[in-house]
């Protein structure tokens, strides 16, 4: 406990507030929090040795590579695994209680795993692509999240598999669809699932609701072939989804806005979205545009786009059912206010180009006044950003004379100054307040 | 509970031992029961994030005109048999899209692009990386 602590402590004491009995309490529940803090750190600085034996292993082994014999490197390769796996067995045996043996066990044979698997690659000349060591790598350490119940893996595994996607789905010639991702990126759901529901305020629990969104969003896109407009609805209808999961208590991770990746990456996925849509190119292309209906309606990017739609709805329907229509975030409805705007698109270019910038507009003006209303900076902030990038995008595609822009500028800069000194300025009041009471 | 978690450790750890043999199983056998075919080559040089440096190996051999007439698809399965030249490098006989039946060499390789004027094909051969130090491999 620190000494500013101490000090109040005394105050409350001397005026009679608490006794005795209720400090020394006050002071055995702060030493075990250090007690908690202290493992935590372990935890982490023993996953990061872990990762870097493993990679300093490997390096030095490198140095001297090519002097060596086929036989040797080979025993050099097999080597990390094996000993890996014998951590990894003598902590399920004798440390399963042990978090910090744990994780670094199981990150070690990971990437002792995907060394070995690589390693034998470049002794023998095998050919391969990345996709099929990846595809491999990912499969043989699946198993090692649930044995040991690891946390650190479960992350690496994610990211490995999102890996795995954009090599088949993006970067590799010809693309396919990497329909594998969906089961494998399933497969580690379990293990978040406990997360979530045993050890919400964990740090592993706050990591994975950021890295499985962040996963989502960047897979979805692989789904494309040869309809990409209509992967517009499912990438807002999934930002919808991730703002409506961020009311959720289950994902918020105690309301803390920083463990609220859905929420997080939701807001800033929609409002990077309406921002692209806010010209005139999209729209313009999306009028052009020529859909033979049989075809689209049996393409993934349709059945994506339903099935995300469909499942934000329910979301949003069961959200809405205990609540009136005045606690209903307008944020939450934008992937709905969308869809109308795609298919009045298709008739006219120019009524959804207006729509869609009254909504960023509105958007911003909404947090502001949110923010001003919560005393949140942040949200405030936030929300004068959205304007000022409305107001940037625009300055590059309408004619409108430097002298107009300039004042447009002038004007957003100074609210900015106001809004977070008004806020300052009634907290200092307020805290004057409190002080004299 | 815990003995069941146990077996299913060990076939996890044969499995992550299994892989790599197979692969280093697999490469021995050709090269002890396999027949030797020189490549003439025109190298580049990439480097690989999990393997480290290499030299893209480009052949010669790489373009064919199969007597089969028909539509090739990027990335189909493709079996080329192989005879030497004069000079002792491979050359191609044949190439065809199922697996030959007899005793006749053939290499698996995957169809690069296809020229449907001309009926030609450019081959990718399963063995285009050659790993290591590059200025070993260049001597």
């Amino acid at each position: 406990m620190n000494k500013n602590k101490i000090e109040n402590l005394q105050e409350l004491i001397q005026a009679g507030i608490i006794d005795e009995v209720t400090v020394q309490k006050i002071h055995n529940y702060y030493e075990g929090k250090k007690g908690n803090s202290v493992s935590k750190m372990l935890i982490v600085f023993s996953i990061f040795g872990a990762f870097l034996i493993g990679s300093g292993i490997i390096l030095i082994i490198a140095h001297n590579w090519d002097e060596l014999s086929k036989t040797v490197k080979t025993i050099c390769a097999f080597l990390p695994l094996i000993i890996g796996q014998f951590l990894y067995a003598y902590t399920f045996l004798k440390k399963k209680d042990n978090v910090a043996w744990k994780e670094s066990t199981s990150t070690f044979l990971f990437f002792a795993v995907g060394a070995c698997i690589s390693l034998i690659s470049q002794i023998y000349n095998i050919h391969g692509d990345l996709s099929s060591f990846l595809l491999l790598w990912m499969l043989l350490c699946l198993p090692l999240i649930y044995i040991l119940k690891a946390n650190a893996i479960s992350l690496f595994y994610i990211a490995g598999t999102t890996y795995y996607a954009c090599e088949v789905g993006y970067w590799s010639y010809p693309h396919s669809e990497p329909y594998l991702y969906w089961i494998l990126l399933l497969l580690a759901i379990p293990r978040y699932s406990y997360l979530l529901r045993k050890l919400p305020e964990s740090n592993f629990t706050f990591f994975h609701n950021w890295i499985i969104p962040l996963s989502l969003i960047i897979s979805l896109g692989t789904i494309s072939k040869q309809h990409e407009i209509i992967m517009f609805i499912s990438y807002l209808s999934l930002f919808g989804i991730f703002q409506l999961l961020g009311n959720v208590k289950l994902f918020n991770n105690n309301n803390k806005i920083a463990g609220n990746g859905y929420r997080i990456l939701g807001m800033i996925g929609t409002n990077s979205m309406l921002l692209s849509l806010s010209f005139k190119w999209f729209w313009e292309d999306l009028a052009r545009k020529s859909f033979i209906f049989s075809q689209v309606i049996i393409s993934p990017e349709f059945l994506a786009a339903a099935l995300l739609s469909i499942t934000a709805c329910i979301l949003l329907f069961v959200q809405s059912k205990s609540k009136s229509i005045k606690d209903i975030n307008p944020f939450e409805l934008v992937f709905i206010i969308f869809i109308i705007t795609f298919i009045l698109g298709r008739f006219n270019s120019t009524l959804p180009i207006i729509f869609i910038n009254v909504t960023i507009f509105i958007y911003g003006i909404a947090m502001i006044r949110r923010g001003a209303i919560t005393d949140h900076l942040g949200i405030l902030n936030y929300g004068l950003l959205i304007i000022t990038a409305l107001i940037t995008c625009r300055f590059f595609d309408i004619n409108i004379s430097f002298i107009i822009r300039g004042v447009l500028f002038v004007a957003v800069g100074t609210g900015f100054f106001l809004a977070n000194y008004f806020i300052l300025h009634k907290r200092k009041i307020e805290s004057n307040k409190d002080k004299v009471l | 509970m815990k003995n069941f978690t146990f077996i299913i450790l060990i076939i996890v750890f044969l499995a992550q031992l299994a892989f790599p043999l197979k692969m280093i199983i697999e490469s021995e056998r050709i090269l002890t029961s396999g027949k030797e075919y020189k490549f003439l080559l025109e190298p580049v040089d990439p480097s690989d994030p999990f393997r480290g440096k290499y030299i893209t190996l480009h052949f010669k051999a790489n373009e064919f005109t199969p007597e089969e007439k028909r539509e090739w698809e990027k990335q189909e399965n493709i079996y080329i048999n192989l005879t030497t030249d004069t000079a002792g490098f491979a050359k191609i006989l044949n190439v065809k899209a199922e697996c030959p039946e007899n005793n006749i060499d053939y290499v698996k390789a995957k169809v690069d692009y296809y020229y449907s004027s001309s009926n030609t094909i450019t081959i990718k051969y399963p063995f285009e990386s050659l790993y290591g130090r590059i200025k070993s491999k260049r001597s």
